[in-house]
């Protein structure tokens, strides 16, 4: 959920709402700017800073993430800034703002400026001017961004990464994550959410704390964010997901040892019609290839859910390599216990599901956009399908949200939410146990 | 309360403030509300919510007897600053302070034939949406009216 306060809530909440959105840019030209929607003071903005109001309302950066591959999409935000009496060309002529960072922030009339929400931060990657040269995008992507570099060197001694310089990375895959952003990208502690990273490693949550399975011995140069994503955070269950604040969070297919926890209820007093069906593809089948010594793997494993493909008679065959993965650090059990979760969620067995995990395609109202990738959120619907029942209507039922669309400028949001299969499920549920390999449940 | 004569006062480019007193008065003076908002219906139809941009306020009249020789070519400048673009000051009625900034909505500058030397024009200004904007239309209709509360 974005981070809000009261009193932002109770101007979202009203039914009735005039956004007002502001654009900063501050950075290494020593000076930082605001843009917004609005004239702040004639709307009753209070304890703003210097201002133009010459800012139009952005359509906003979506963020879809593919938790069975590890993977999220880098967001990208165009912000149009009208070109008053040639100011922004100015600033731009005469100033290096590529690299500055730009936040996206909402109010409301009335609201202090520290009541604004940040709905973005994301780095200026480039600025153009519009087609008949009365305004300027502003484009901008979010801190993902960064992790597209490719990884020469050894962090700890500045050579070449080579047979004979190898960078040994043993750790949980969030010790590995922050070994990544923090050492070889060189990123600073603020723009990772480390809290988040501790608590997905803390024995309590009993996720990662009782395996530390990796140890890579890299030897050569390695895009930083495709390397995360099929080396670590696929062979995981976990993605990345980038924070209002800019800070690049990860996130686990598996709930929190308490419980997948609502941050919003969806209605249908803040949806827009009816949702879109469409369902995951059914996962029965898991090959894992661990123990790389440099040029092979040299152990395999193959997971089958067997209830599901008895069920299926069919699925999808996931494959994953790891090159971390050790069988004498835990490689077999904890490709088990992944595997596990992963056929609790998408083989098609979740409690009362039939079929692959539901993922529905929602239209909501503005009030909505707190909503953020990765939240666990209910839906309540008298008029959608229960497919546990065969009943019309659905209550409270727990879904991941996987994609985030806003449409500021038209004042809507769509979402993407995944089926968790969790849905009065108890606390630390483990979406029920099954043996591996056979067709044995218990 | 009396009824007055707008005015608007413009800065050309490379040249002073410049004033087009109205000589005659303008006909059909209708300030109004043009909302830029999205509504969304909630499923259940119990919910509306609207989503404003802005209530952005237009002023549109008509100009009825623009003669050829003495106030014609005083809105002609006017219209060649104003149609690139140009903003402006906007006095409902001069005899008061209250203006606003405006920029002109329209895109082009047709004038009607009424009577030999005598043109018609209809103009369609945009209050811009700063400190001096008046909360609603009917602020500017008082001003145009003499009405200063």
């Amino acid at each position: 959920m974005i981070a809000t306060t009261p009193n932002w809530n109770a101007k979202n909440a009203l039914a009735a709402k005039m956004p007002i959105f502001a654009l900063t840019l501050a950075g290494q030209w020593g000076t930082s700017v605001a843009y917004t929607t609005h004239d702040l003071a004639r709307w009753g903005v209070t304890g703003y800073p210097a201002y133009e109001p010459w800012l139009k309302t952005p359509q906003g950066a979506s963020q879809t993430i593919d938790i069975v591959n590890g993977s999220s999409s880098m967001g990208q935000l165009q912000c149009e800034v009208v070109d008053c009496g040639g100011a922004v060309r100015q600033l731009i002529g005469t100033n290096v703002l590529e690299g500055s960072t730009a936040t996206l922030l909402v109010g409301y009339p009335g609201l202090a400026w520290p009541d604004f929400a940040t709905l973005h931060t994301y780095l200026v990657y480039k600025i153009i001017p519009t087609d008949g040269y009365t305004s300027y995008y502003f484009v901008c992507n979010d801190l993902q961004l960064l992790e597209k570099q490719t990884i020469y060197t050894h962090p700890e001694n500045g050579e070449e990464l080579c047979d004979g310089n190898p960078w040994y990375l043993c750790g949980t895959p969030a010790e590995i994550f922050q070994a990544i952003t923090l050492f070889a990208l060189g990123l600073s502690a603020s723009q990772i959410d480390r809290a988040t990273m501790t608590d997905l490693d803390s024995a309590s949550e009993g996720i990662f704390a009782g395996f530390r399975p990796f140890q890579f011995a890299i030897t050569k140069s390695f895009e930083a964010k495709q390397w995360l994503e099929t080396q670590i955070l696929k062979a995981s269950g976990m993605y990345q997901v980038v924070l209002p604040n800019g800070q690049l969070s990860l996130r686990c297919m598996h709930a929190p040892a308490a419980g997948p926890t609502p941050v919003f209820a969806f209605t249908q007093d803040n949806v827009i019609g009816l949702p879109q069906w469409d369902r995951q593809p059914i996962c029965n089948q898991m090959i894992w290839q661990f123990d790389y010594d440099g040029s092979q793997y040299g152990n395999y494993e193959t997971f089958l859910q067997a209830t599901s493909i008895s069920l299926y008679l069919q699925g999808q065959q996931w494959s994953l390599q790891s090159d971390g993965l050790q069988t004498e650090l835990g490689a077999f059990s904890y490709a088990e216990w992944v595997s596990e979760k992963m056929f609790a969620r998408f083989a098609g067995v979740a409690p009362g599901i039939k079929g692959g995990a539901p993922l529905l395609t929602l239209r909501s109202m503005f009030m909505t956009l707190p909503v953020w990738t990765g939240d666990y959120v209910s839906l309540t619907l008298p008029l959608m399908p229960d497919i546990t029942t065969g009943n019309l209507g659905v209550a409270n039922r727990i879904f991941e949200v996987v994609d985030r669309q806003p449409d500021y400028a038209n004042g809507q949001m769509q979402f993407k939410l995944l089926d968790t299969g969790l849905t009065g499920q108890p606390a630390a549920s483990t979406w029920g146990s099954f043996v591996l390999g056979s067709s044995l449940a218990y | 309360m009396s009824i007055g004569l707008p005015q608007i006062t413009y800065t050309p480019s490379g040249g002073g403030p410049t004033t087009i007193p109205f000589v005659w008065g303008p006909q059909n003076f209708e300030p109004y509300f043009a909302g830029r908002v999205h509504d969304n219906l909630s499923t259940s139809g119990a919910v509306r919510e609207r989503v404003s941009e802005n209530l952005d306020i237009l002023i549109s009249f008509e100009m009825n007897h623009l003669v050829v020789d003495t106030t014609m070519p005083g809105f002609g400048a006017f219209m060649a600053f104003a149609l690139a673009g140009g903003g402006f000051q906007f006095y409902p009625n001069a005899s008061l302070p209250d203006y606003y900034n405006c920029v002109l909505e329209d895109t082009d500058w047709h004038t009607k034939r009424n009577a030999p030397k005598k043109y018609a024009s209809t103009f369609v200004f945009r209050i811009l949406n700063d400190a001096k904007c008046p909360s609603d239309p009917s602020v500017v209709l008082r001003r145009f009216y003499g009405v200063t509360a």
